[in-house]
């Protein structure tokens, strides 16, 4: 009897296995190293671990960094690009901007495609849309022949202007697909057709740079996976925070870049709704970086694209993510002047913290926090790897308390603020800086490093409260149990407000809709089970940032359009402080977006109805240091595992799990509720 | 008396330095995010700061245009000149003037005062350039002009905001000499909107550390600043490092003479002094700067030197004795024209500020933080009536190219200009959309890079047809003059613009056109340079030199010529080209101990460059002492 979902997120390190009982909401999980390069036999040494019946498998879910760990390490397909004669190098500048404005060091990364397999074809389409000179059959051949002789694996179309004129793109991939029918091949149009060359190229080469090693992978993955007697769906999480089938992710590989994040951001989303919240901020920290994601009324916020690199865009919808170079293994340093500093540069797993022993000398969080004792050497990843406090000692005592004269407490605080602060102002970025008052968010901490930091943290913002689900260093795999199907597609719009036709938007959303319940009906999905969220791209026509604002659904008329452009002065002026008469200038309608949703299996956590007295769960009590405490107290250590329902105590606290360590400074409350999440209550938790 | 520095809690002092970056970031975002010129959101000109409550800088955005930064001082120093205990809360003052406050007009001012307590104590400054402030010419740039009132509207302090509410008279006089009206009011609502996040922020912090602490922390982040830049420069061997570079001409005289720019840096234990004195008299056009724009220049060369010294703040700025005469190229004074100063006077002064630098660190024996010459700015403008929209349009645009080599590898290719490091192009797709005009070609320029063992990076070359009548003009800089290479490395390849190439109607408009009547049907080739090379091209590896042949940067010829790589094309279709070992062992053999010719063109090389080169093989040698 079908009844699991599994839920794997490979990382270059470990992979992290979720299995739900559908049935009974009993959650098992597994941590097994990765297995480069054939992270599959990882897979399967994960689900053998766990020991679930192949047959009771419903639905294997699988998010990976293998897409995005390939653009890193130029490891993708040998890749040609077809593009606009004279226009050669759109992918090669970018848009030429320095990460900084003052440092001329930065070294350049290749380009995907090298110019020399950039193949330019006598074409050209004007910014209406309108054929300058049509797609010349001989130069056309001529690409199709050097791809031919050089063995490209992978071939990417893209014209100017073409998001205006599908027709020479479409021809040019017909006459390829035709002529070199085992190349991957696929077209701007139907990746990104959006305004803005470097972008959409960008976007489109990842995508058949990727798509040649994707769908091996996923050829390889499907094959062990039902040898190993797997009989149920797979499904590929994506970047735009759902699952999408394996079809899709053979058409669209570059989606599968981001995976992990945007999982998280979707299971914090569902945590946080279970336990009563539905504004929360998560707060995803591991050994070398942190994810941030704001979660409004039950929804991750999106962004219409990111960058896997300075000169590597990818223009997808995708869960708004940010993520800064702070985690446990983030060092700590003085610079020149005497001035303590902390990051980005980090220890990672090698060396790691001084404390770990492996020969790192330079003081990280995980150093500073062993110091202080909010860490229990014996209990770091369930006792299975000792840390050496005296270690941690010797590196913040010669590397920053000795420069600055303080004491090695002293000094320990003082990294743990220096790096705070840098996690405060990524927290600041997403909400504040957009409008979004912290006192109205909970802030929900995952990942191994993320529950330590939490409450000083959300403290500091004045967010009030802090949820740390169970196992926080398996939510991000948790959050990928929970994504359901989600498919992104848009149109160029490009009209000024008094020039659109309320029927010919009506038309391009039907359009839209048809190609999109079409897609998912040949994915088994029933129609009535699709659920369509129509959308718009709307700016002042001057500006090139624009603001996405739902469409009503029903009949588009003119009512409809004006009420657009009101809600877009509307959110222009409480965004950004103003709004602009439009006897000034015009409003423009960008782009038409649709997104359809489908279900998929994704379980229910369930409350066991366990219920327990905190006092129950306590395990020891040690000195702990807290400088907003004036030094050494004691603090009570409890073990998850025996924090049920009704139990509730007062920091400081220390709570230890196998996958984390939770922070209970003085004057937090904690209450656990019917999920074994802990709800702590920040607001009395000095500001330091 | 102690230091702020010493005195400050170290853990706070890192935490407002880094608070105050983030928040002029925060506000340099939504100038980027919802001001309306292209030049701000796509080309991010735009800058955003905070003085302290007597006018000393402390922190700007971390993308924002540099020469924007060093005339911080100079604008709140003239709004506190004029308007002095008359601020309120809520005012806001709106200023361009060159002279006085800052580099061209079309680099607006915004500056707020922030009060605690009834007292100023604070300034936030937001800057933009605006495409266009009126004057002859749209975009106003005015390569012809020999005095300032050709070159649009100079706005003295003058109050835009009182008490929040705006001033009426100001928008009116601004929205009436201006072409573009609404796009500059949009431009201005971004600049206020972002004063106004500045002032609840620093608010934040003061109402959350205190005043006293948030004042210690703006004087120990100058303090912090000041002492690095000692310590650098006690590292550098005293001497006298001298670096000369120049603009293609002086246009405002009949001879169009060359106008020269000499920086003079003296080292002495940990003082440094940079001395402009020896540079040519003031022009007559618009090829020189004002003195707030050049300290921008000396501390923009001096950071690109020093990096991890940013941000730029008062104590970079009193660590360094800048001299200069007032009336010479570098100290102009009203009416001399100043519009092109960018593309002029500040590229030249940052460049040779660079190659000063440069050279004492050669002495030091560290290459590490000498560049080649970088890609110079073109201030290319073209207006008119669009044929489709029957809409008045101006379009600013310029040209991405090459970055000057380093000591350890090759100058980036689409590269900004030395101090529009956060700056962007501008796509192709929304150009034509706006603009009259169908591109015909944005490739690498082929050949157009500085040699040498590590090259510079390519220019690039666009090329476009005008598909309506209008006028052109632009303001640019080192067509002839260009970057410099160092160490041994050619100066990189030129600026160019000209008409109709390759027709009977072909003409060379050169960096300095004045509204050039085009055509539909015209075409433009709009070329950038290459950037300076570093060290003798016969060192650099010659499989580096067979990568960039196959890829088409570099021709057959140059190849041998320049490198004295001899290569063989067997199967171009399938990349099949070769060394030919023992001809690229002849032909270097026979170019060895090659003299390159001394100048400042394409393919010569840089006298002062090539000195940086000889400190450096002096120093690396044990020679430390100069003269």
């Amino acid at each position: 009897m079908s009844k699991h979902i599994v839920a794997v997120d490979i990382g270059g390190t470990f992979s992290d296995l979720v299995c739900l009982d559908t049935a009974t909401g009993e959650i098992r999980n597994a941590k097994v190293p990765s297995t480069p390069p054939t992270f599959i036999d990882g897979v399967i040494n994960a689900l053998d671990k766990v020991g679930i019946d192949p047959l009771d498998m419903l639905a294997f879910k699988h998010g990976s960094t293998i897409a995005t760990n390939a653009i890193i390490e130029r490891r993708g397909a040998k890749t040609a690009l077809v593009t606009t004669e004279g226009f050669r190098d759109v992918l090669g500048a970018g848009r030429a901007d320095r990460t900084d404005h003052f440092d001329l060091s930065s070294v350049e990364r290749p380009p995907l495609v090298p110019r020399r397999d950039v193949l330019g074809v006598r074409e050209r389409v004007d910014y209406e849309g309108a054929v300058v000179a049509p797609l010349d059959p001989a130069s056309m051949q001529r690409a199709i022949h050097l791809i031919r002789r050089r063995e490209m694996e992978a071939v990417a179309v893209v014209f100017l202007n073409s998001f205006m004129n599908k027709e020479h793109e479409y021809r040019a991939l017909a006459a390829i697909s035709e002529a070199l029918p085992e190349v991957y091949a696929c077209c701007s149009y139907d990746i990104l057709p959006e305004l803005k060359e470097f972008e959409r190229t960008s976007t489109t080469a990842v995508n058949a740079y990727l798509g040649p090693i994707v769908d091996r992978y996923l050829s390889s993955l499907t094959e062990r996976l039902a040898r190993w007697g797997f009989r149920g769906q797979t499904m590929i999480i994506h970047s735009g925070g759902g699952v999408m089938s394996l079809d899709a992710a053979r058409r669209l590989p570059a989606r599968t870049c981001m995976s992990g994040p945007a999982g998280g951001a979707v299971g914090a989303a569902y945590i946080g709704r279970l336990a009563g919240y539905s504004n929360l901020i998560s707060f995803d920290m591991g050994g070398t970086s942190c994810d941030v994601a704001l979660i409004s009324g039950g929804e991750p916020g999106t962004r219409p694209g990111w960058k896997i690199e300075h000169k590597v865009p990818v223009q997808f919808p995708a869960i708004d993510v940010g993520t800064i170079g702070a985690g446990g293994g983030t060092i700590a340093w003085i610079d020149k002047a005497g001035a303590l500093r902390s990051g980005p540069q980090s220890a990672g797993a090698d060396p790691g913290p001084a404390a770990y022993g492996s020969g790192g000398e330079e003081p990280t969080n995980t150093d500073a926090n062993l110091v202080l004792g909010r860490l229990d050497p014996n209990a770091f990843l369930g006792g299975e790897f000792k840390l050496h406090p005296e270690l941690a000692r010797e590196a913040i005592q010669r590397r920053v308390a000795e420069p600055l004269g303080f004491s090695i407490e002293e000094a320990a605080e003082g990294i743990l603020r220096v790096s705070n602060e840098n996690m405060v102002e990524a927290l600041r970025l997403i909400s504040v800086e957009r409008g979004n008052d912290p006192r109205d968010y909970a802030l929900i901490a995952f990942g191994g490093a993320g529950p330590v930091h939490a409450a000083h943290c959300a403290a500091e913002l004045s967010i009030p409260t802090v949820i740390v689900p169970r196992s926080p260093g398996l939510a991000s795999a948790f959050g990928q149990l929970r994504v359901e199907i989600r498919d992104d597609t848009q149109r160029p719009l490009l009209t000024k407000h008094d020039d659109v036709d309320p029927a010919e938007l009506e038309a391009v959303f039907s359009e839209l809709e048809d190609e999109a319940e079409q897609l998912l009906r040949r994915e088994g999905v029933a129609g009535e089970e699709v659920q369509l969220q129509r959308s718009v791209d709307l700016k002042y026509y001057p500006q090139t940032s624009y603001i996405n604002l739902r469409v009503p659904s029903g009949h588009i008329d003119q009512a409809v359009v004006d009420d657009l452009v009101s809600s877009f002065l509307e959110r222009h002026a409480d965004e950004f402080g103003y709004s602009v008469g439009l006897d000034l200038t015009s409003v423009e309608f960008v782009n038409a977006r649709l997104t359809a949703l489908a279900p998929a299996p994704v379980g229910e956590l369930v409350a066991d109805g366990a219920r327990g007295a905190g006092a129950d769960a306590v395990i020891d009590t040690r000195e702990v240091h807290f400088g907003e405490a004036g030094g050494w107290v004691l603090a009570g250590v409890y073990d998850r595992t025996r924090l049920f329902q009704g139990a509730s105590f007062d920091g400081p606290a220390i709570v230890q799990e196998a996958d984390s360590t939770t922070i209970v400074p003085p004057g937090a409350h904690v209450q656990v509720d019917r999920y074994h999440n802990l709800i702590i209550d920040v607001r009395e938790v000095a500001r330091i | 008396m102690a230091s702020a520095l010493d005195t400050i809690d170290p853990i706070t002092f890192t935490v407002l330095r880094n608070g105050l970056r983030s928040i002029c970031s925060q506000g340099s975002a939504l100038v980027e995010r919802v001001a309306w010129g292209p030049v701000i959101t796509q080309g991010r000109d735009y800058s955003v700061g905070i003085l302290t409550g007597d006018g000393r800088l402390v922190a700007h955005g971390t993308v924002d245009i540099t020469p924007h930064m060093g005339t911080y001082e100079f604008s709140v120093k003239a709004v506190m000149e004029d308007f002095g205990d008359s601020l309120e809360p809520g005012d806001v003052v709106i200023v361009n003037d060159p002279y006085r406050a800052g580099t061209h007009t079309q680099d607006v001012r915004l500056v707020r005062p922030l009060f605690h307590e009834d007292r100023i104590f604070a300034f936030a400054v937001a800057c933009a350039h605006w495409s266009d402030m009126g004057g002859p010419i749209p975009g106003t740039f005015n390569p012809a002009a020999t005095e300032s009132w050709a070159e649009g509207m100079i706005i003295p302090p003058m109050l835009v905001y009182k008490r929040d509410v705006p001033v009426k008279s100001t928008f009116e006089m601004v929205r009436m000499n201006v072409r573009v009206p609404h796009e500059r009011m949009g431009d201005l609502a971004a600049q206020y909107q972002a004063t106004r996040l500045l002032e609840r922020r620093l608010g934040e912090y003061v109402e959350r550390y205190g005043s006293d602490t948030v004042a210690l922390a703006f004087e120990a982040v100058m303090d912090h600043a000041e002492r690095l830049l000692h310590e650098e420069i006690a590292a550098l061997p005293d001497g006298e490092y001298v670096f000369t570079d120049f603009c293609d001409h002086d246009i405002g005289r009949a001879s169009h003479p060359r106008v020269r720019f000499v920086c003079r840096l003296l080292i002495d234990g940990d003082q440094a002094t940079i001395d402009w004195t020896d540079s040519d008299e003031a022009p007559l056009g618009p090829a020189g700067l004002t003195l707030p724009a050049l300290s921008s220049a000396t501390y923009d060369g001096t950071l690109h030197c020093f990096p991890h010294l940013v941000p730029l703040t008062h104590g970079i700025i009193r660590a360094i004795t800048v001299k200069t005469r007032p009336g010479s190229a570098t100290h102009v004074l009203h009416p001399t024209p100043v519009a092109g100063y960018c593309a002029s006077g500040y590229e030249k002064c940052d460049t040779a500020t660079m190659g000063a630098w440069g050279q004492a660190l050669a002495a030091a024996g560290r290459p590490e933080m000498i560049f080649g010459g970088t890609v110079n700015l073109q201030n290319c403008c073209i207006g008119g009536v669009h044929p489709r929209t029957a809409q008045r349009y101006v379009s600013y645009t310029w040209s991405e190219g090459g970055q000057g080599a380093r000591s350890y590898g090759d100058g980036p290719s689409f590269a900004m200009f030395l101090y529009g490091g956060g700056a962007q192009n501008q796509p192709i797709e929304v150009h034509e959309r706006w603009y009259p005009v169908l591109y015909e070609k944005f490739e690498v320029a082929q050949d157009s890079a500085g040699h040498g063992r590590h090259r510079g990076g390519y220019g690039s070359h666009r090329r476009w047809i005008m598909r309506g009548d209008a006028v052109n003009s632009i303001h640019g800089d080192r067509e002839e003059v260009t970057p410099p290479g160092v160490a041994g490395g050619t100066n990189g390849g030129p600026n160019k613009l000209v008409l109709n190439a390759g027709t009977d109607r072909e003409e060379n408009l050169g960096m300095f056109a004045t509204n050039v009547p085009l055509h539909e049907g015209d075409s433009i080739d709009f070329l950038s340079n290459g950037g300076g090379g570093y060290g003798n091209p016969l060192e650099r590896e010659p499989q580096l030199v067979l990568g960039e042949v196959i890829d088409g940067f570099l021709s057959l010829e140059e190849a041998r010529s320049m490198y004295g790589v001899v290569i063989e094309s067997l199967d171009p279709e399938v990349h099949d080209f070769r060394i030919d070992r023992s001809a690229t062992e002849a032909e270097r053999a026979a170019l060895a101990g090659r003299e390159l010719p001394e100048g400042y063109g394409p393919g010569q090389v840089h006298p002062d460059g090539k000195r940086t080169g000889e400190l450096l093989s002096r120093a690396l040698l044990g020679h430390d002492h100069i003269h």
